[in-house]
């Protein structure tokens, strides 16, 4: 029986967590979304989050007086709740992420699969 | 990005922490602990490969997680669907990065956000583009299990730094953070190693050793 392949499934066959019969269901779900294959070497990576830039430089908060690094619960479910979008004029200040420091990555994820099975020479 | 009360979930595991959350009467500063204190330098590196330059969006991306993790009524459905079959980030990576991808053209503005953003027939997940043969798209599939049975941690490291586009020195430099970050130290004949872009290319051949022998047992 075909079964659903859902993100936890994925992510427990990139963990080798599934059983025969999932595994070949994964696969059979992968060979027609090759486009997966990238997000299952995400899930199989422990250090996806570690960037090459330190944190710091990474997210910084503008300051208005009190520091604004630490937010309140209250201030956090308030804007989950609202989802409001930010008034142009708002005086409490965003998080900003500056832009990943790192090389340009000219291949696609699909070309660098297939030079490492060329390097392979299967 | 550090919330006030880190402190009270701090020493908790993830499935604890979600049990919190999960069960009635629901505690969602837990869920806002998780999301934006301890999973935060993934949700902002996933956020970072969705939205590239774009750095207006980051706390709205969260925000509408934790909406989309409540589901239509407010019961954590979705979060709630988990079973743990897996590491509780390795689901949350492509759950994060499926949702970021999906309110992207609504937050940019190139879509009006419509009345109700959590669309339940968004999924339908059609095949791709017939662009690469079987046969090819197998072998992809196949060196992706090789990779997971790969042994030596480090080999699987490189392997999987090399795919996500990451040059030797990048990787090497990224070695040392994830070596930090798990208390990890390498010694040979003596002396402590620190990863380089050689060190790094060693186990790069290495590693193609071991995939070319697991890749023959496979077939």
């Amino acid at each position: 029986m075909k079964m659903e392949i859902t993100n936890e499934i994925l992510a427990a066959y990139a963990e080798g967590k599934v059983s025969v019969e999932e595994r070949n269901q994964v696969r059979e779900y992968l060979m027609q979304h090759p486009s997966k294959l990238e997000s299952v070497i995400a899930m199989m990576d422990e250090d996806y989050e570690l960037e090459l830039c330190d944190a710091d430089d990474l997210f910084s908060v503008e300051k208005s007086g009190a520091s604004s690094k630490v937010q309140s619960f209250s201030d956090i479910a308030l804007s989950a709740a609202a989802f409001a979008p930010m008034p142009t004029d708002c005086e409490c200040k965003q998080p900003i992420l500056k832009k990943a420091c790192s090389s340009v990555r000219k291949e696609s994820f699909s070309e660098r699969m297939n030079t490492l099975l060329d390097e392979l020479d299967l | 990005m550090k919330v006030a009360f880190a402190n009270r979930y701090k020493p908790l595991s993830d499935k604890e922490i979600v049990d919190k959350v999960i069960t009635a009467p629901y505690n969602e500063e837990a869920a806002v602990y998780l999301l934006f204190d301890r999973y935060d330098p993934l949700l902002a590196k996933i956020y970072r490969d969705v939205f590239v330059n774009d750095s207006n969006w980051y706390e709205d991306c969260l925000d509408d997680l934790i909406i989309y993790l409540k589901g239509k009524d407010n019961d954590w459905e979705r979060l709630r669907s988990f079973q743990w079959r897996c590491q509780f980030s390795s689901w949350l990576k492509p759950t994060a990065a499926n949702r970021f991808k999906e309110i992207k053209p609504y937050l940019i503005g190139k879509i009006p956000f419509p009345t109700s953003i959590d669309n339940e027939d968004a999924h339908v997940q059609l095949p791709d583009d017939g662009e690469e043969s079987y046969e090819a798209i197998e072998r992809k599939v196949m060196l992706l299990e090789a990779i997971r049975e790969l042994e030596d941690p480090d080999q699987k490291f490189v392997v999987v730094k090399r795919l996500e586009g990451y040059n030797s020195q990048e990787i090497a430099e990224l070695m040392k953070k994830a070596w930090k970050k798990h208390g990890i130290r390498r010694i040979d004949k003596g002396h402590e190693i620190v990863p380089s872009a050689a060190y790094v290319d060693v186990k790069m051949s290495r590693a193609k050793v071991s995939l070319k022998e697991i890749l023959c047992q496979m077939i």
